[in-house]
């Protein structure tokens, strides 16, 4: 069986530099991959990429048996290639609940008309009550965003990818600026998707968080891929040390 | 910063340059200052010229410190009022202390040297040289000194970061005042010069200069001194080309009017120059601009419908003929308002084109009923669909680019819709166009009647029916997933679109649907006046709603009854006794003013500021009754312990 994401040679460059190398990789069905690098390693670039922010990225990218270059980020999220923002992004004018309620609901274009006449959410609910209850923010629905805690706001940015019910999330740096208790309790969620049938890509400049919830993580410096393989293999990669030395000293 | 007002404040000038010219005294712009100050008896072009290119500058620093240094954060919205209080307070100040401003006191005296040359056969006016080298001369100043100064470097470095700039020992206060004062410099200067060179000055065309030069602005990317300058002058050229053009050809309609084409120019630009530059998502890098004001779940929508048409049905029915009109007016302008709430409100696209589609709707009606003798529930129902369709339309270049840049397109959209569409003599001119009266199932709704049986409340009633089913279908959309998904939008472009919103058609969605409101506002406005004009529909009635609009509340239902009640010529004008403030002018410069205060210190509106006073009153209530309370209980406890 073809992996849900294969990425071939994917290339993004401005001006003269390439943020983004040629990196290929693939992540299985309910697999969970890491990818992780030094700061400006190009790896929120990489999910800019693939989730169909960057227009003029180069490359192949298969999704669940399509090839999904040239797609609208709008458009990848809908067959279910979602990612979350490592600034979280939420809509702050609208509840939590709201927020789940805007990325389960699909609409059609007489959807206006409906609306117009008849003011119910009609809605997968159940998705929206899941996702909620499966970060933790069962509680919180009623709440703006920005009445919560960094963390729980990072988890609603998690529960507003799950109430489309993914197929793949794409989530960059969720671990950011959590203490460590609750990136120990991120860990415990993340950990969980597959066995929802959701694949994930975790990026991550943190080793710790990634090392502990990845089956599979790839190594990106500079643009490109310097290492891949499973945890432990990656953490003894000398090429992969120097990076995350070289960089730390330099800082 | 975009300022909308920047030609209306060149215009005032230009007026106090050639009044001081004249009588020797400089008109001050200030209510409650005094009207005049005596200068010298008989100033030469020298002083004059000296005085008032301070008097611009003085003018530039003083609405930078009273207005928008307060608003250096506000959302894009809020600063468009902002200006548009501006050109308001302008336009009526310029009515209020000038005359009549006429050709001979415009020809005293030029400034540039009179005679003209030969180029290709075509004898060009020296001074129009000289006015397009100065142009060119001080767009090349303003680069040198923005390329290679601390000052211009400053600048530059504060428009993208201001606390950067603060940090690195510089006053975004002083750079921001000085840029307004060589800004407003340059518009007083410019609009004497153009004014004496044309001997034409006019407050409302010379107001919308601002659109041309708005349009070679967007040309230059808001960045580029000497690309905008030349685009300026590339625009007044083809502007002229054209209208020689059109004067001596014949193939053109007859219907589109003289100059209606030069007019459009401006607009085409602009739609050019976005596509060109504009990006469907912003990128990663785009700093978000600041929120809107708050849309609240509507509550209640039920009992207040019922209420509000309840009153309005027995006022409709019971109060005298001006009060019936004035009931109409408020209803009508409270409908095209709605039509900003869902555009601007909701999804966060500033329109000033809005009226202006309300005009296409209702001159299509007059011309379905009138040329095709399409009878009336079907002739308004086309010039609806007719004006969604047009709304799409123009919404379609909008998708690609958002706030300050999306509203000078849209006026531009609006000053060509005017000068193509309203103008034509297809349409009636300047003479208008006769209205039908509607009629169905027999029951004559028209609005106009013999005697004190005037302004029928059959009409009334059937404006309410209309405005009441269209309220109750926004609010609808508020608390539906395509109200959730346009509020999304606003909040957040990209993260719209990583939850599968597709933002480019989620816009046009609300680009149909408040035209089609603003479309079914200009039939009515239509079958009330009966006969409309060019001047049913002009720009400036435009930007005037839209600033009320966001004065009720921009983003709530709410906020638009409110509009139109306070609508000139509706519920608050017959209220006063229609002399409130004194003279109408007197009336437009306060309210312009009370916008712009508006603006900088309530930007959720007058519904949104009555919300948090409540809210307020229920905390402070609470926190009373609590302490009361807790007193009882402790004078229960009192007795015991003593």
């Amino acid at each position: 069986m073809s992996p849900l994401l294969e990425v071939t040679d994917l290339m993004v460059s401005y001006g003269g530099l390439n943020a983004v190398d040629l990196v290929s990789f693939s992540v299985e069905e309910a697999g969970i991959v890491g990818l992780i690098g030094p700061n400006g390693a190009g790896k929120t670039t990489c999910i800019d990429a693939l989730s169909g922010f960057i227009p003029h990225a180069t490359g192949r990218v298969r999704f669940a048996g399509e090839n999904i270059e040239g797609w609208p980020a709008h458009r990848r999220a809908e067959h279910g290639l979602v990612r979350t923002f490592q600034s979280v992004e939420m809509f702050d004018d609208l509840t939590v609940r709201e927020n789940l309620i805007v990325a389960a609901t699909t609409t059609r274009w007489w959807s206006v008309f409906i609306d117009a006449c008849r003011p119910s959410y009609r809605v997968r609910n159940i998705d929206v009550e899941w996702a909620l209850e499966a970060t933790g923010l069962g509680g919180e629905g009623e709440r703006y965003p920005t009445e919560l805690g960094h963390g729980q706001r990072r988890l609603a940015g998690l529960a507003r990818v799950l109430a489309s019910r993914p197929r793949l999330v794409l989530l960059d740096e969720p671990a950011a600026g959590l203490d460590s208790a609750e990136s120990v309790a991120l860990a415990s969620r993340l950990r969980s998707l597959p066995d929802l049938g959701i694949a994930v890509l975790l990026v991550d400049h943190d080793m710790g968080l990634v090392l502990d919830v990845c089956e599979q993580i790839h190594v990106l410096d500079l643009g490109r891929v310097i290492a891949s393989g499973p945890p432990r293999e990656v953490r003894t990669n000398p090429d992969v040390v120097e990076a995350y030395l070289g960089s730390e000293a330099d800082e | 910063m975009v300022n909308f007002a920047h030609a209306a404040l060149g215009m005032y000038v230009a007026f106090a340059y050639f009044e001081l010219r004249q009588t020797g005294e400089l008109v001050l712009p200030i209510i409650g200052l005094p009207d005049r100050v005596s200068i010298v008896d008989a100033p030469t072009i020298e002083t004059a010229l000296i005085t008032c290119a301070l008097l611009s500058a003085v003018l530039g620093l003083v609405i930078y410190f009273c207005v928008f240094k307060w608003l250096r954060t506000a959302p894009a919205l809020a600063r468009v009022v902002a200006s548009l209080g501006l050109l308001l307070y302008f336009e009526a100040i310029v009515e209020l202390r000038f005359t009549e401003t006429s050709a001979t006191q415009l020809s005293l005296g030029s400034i540039l040297p009179e005679g003209s040359s030969e180029w290709f056969g075509v004898s060009v006016p020296n001074n129009r040289f000289m006015l397009a080298g100065l142009a060119l001369l001080v767009a090349l100043v303003l680069r040198a000194v923005f390329r290679h100064t601390r000052f211009g470097l400053a600048t530059r470095a504060a428009a993208e970061n201001e606390k950067g700039v603060l940090l690195l020992g510089h006053s975004p206060d002083r750079l921001a005042a000085i840029n307004w004062m060589v800004a407003s410099l340059l518009a007083g200067v410019s609009v004497i010069l153009i004014a004496s060179v044309t001997k034409q000055l006019d407050p409302l065309a010379t107001s919308l200069l601002v659109v041309p030069a708005l349009a070679a602005a967007l040309f230059g990317g808001l960045r580029s001194f000497v690309v905008t300058a030349l685009a300026g002058l590339g625009i007044g050229m083809a502007q002229s080309a054209i209208l020689n053009f059109t004067t001596q050809t014949d193939w053109i309609p007859s219907w589109i009017p003289q100059g209606g084409f030069q007019q459009a120019l401006p607009f085409l630009l602009i739609v050019i120059a976005l596509t060109v530059r504009g990006e469907t998502l912003p990128g990663r890098s785009t700093i978000p601009e600041s929120r809107l004001p708050n849309s609240p779940h509507p509550r209640f929508v039920g009992m207040t419908t019922l209420i509000l048409s309840g009153a309005t049905l027995i006022g409709l029915l019971t109060l005298d003929s001006q009060w019936r009109l004035a009931i109409v007016v408020s209803m009508i302008a409270a409908l095209i308002a709605l039509s900003s709430v869902v555009l601007t409100g909701y999804v966060g696209q500033i329109s000033l084109a809005q009226f202006a589609f309300a005009g296409v709707a209702g001159f299509a009606t007059a011309k379905l009923a009138v040329d095709a003798g399409i009878p009336f529930p079907w002739a308004p129902i086309i010039a609806v669909a007719m004006t969604t369709g047009l709304g799409l339309l123009v919404g379609l270049p909008a998708v690609r680019v958002r706030g300050m840049t999306l509203a000078v397109a849209t006026l531009g959209a609006a000053v060509a819709i005017e000068e193509l569409l309203f103008k034509s003599s297809a349409l009636g001119g300047l003479e208008g166009q006769r209205v039908p009266r509607p009629r169905l199932f027999g029951i004559d709704l028209g609005f106009s009647a013999i005697g004190s049986d005037n302004f029928r409340p059959a009409f009334g009633i059937f404006v309410l029916v209309v405005l009441v089913a269209v309220f109750l279908a926004v609010a609808n959309l508020r608390r539906s997933p395509t109200g959730l998904r346009w509020l999304a939008v606003r909040a957040n472009e990209r993260a719209a679109a990583a939850s599968g919103i597709n933002v480019p058609a989620t816009k046009l969605s609300a680009f149909a649907v408040s035209s089609m409101i603003a479309g079914i506002g200009g039939v009515l406005l239509g079958y009330q006046l009966e006969k409309l004009a060019p001047a049913s529909f002009t720009v400036f009635a435009a930007l005037a709603l839209l600033a009320l609009a966001y004065l009720g509340g921009i983003a709530s239902t709410s906020g638009a009854v409110i509009a139109g009640i306070l609508v000139s010529g509706g519920i608050v004008t017959q209220l006063s006794g229609g002399d409130i403030g004194g003279s109408p002018d007197r009336q437009f410069a306060i309210s312009g003013l009370a916008l712009i205060a508006m603006a900088i210190l309530y930007p959720d509106g007058i519904s949104g500021a009555a919300r948090r006073a409540l809210a307020r009153r229920r905390r402070l209530r609470q926190l009373v009754s609590n302490n009361a309370d807790a007193d009882a209980r402790a004078a229960d406890r009192s007795p015991a312990d003593s």
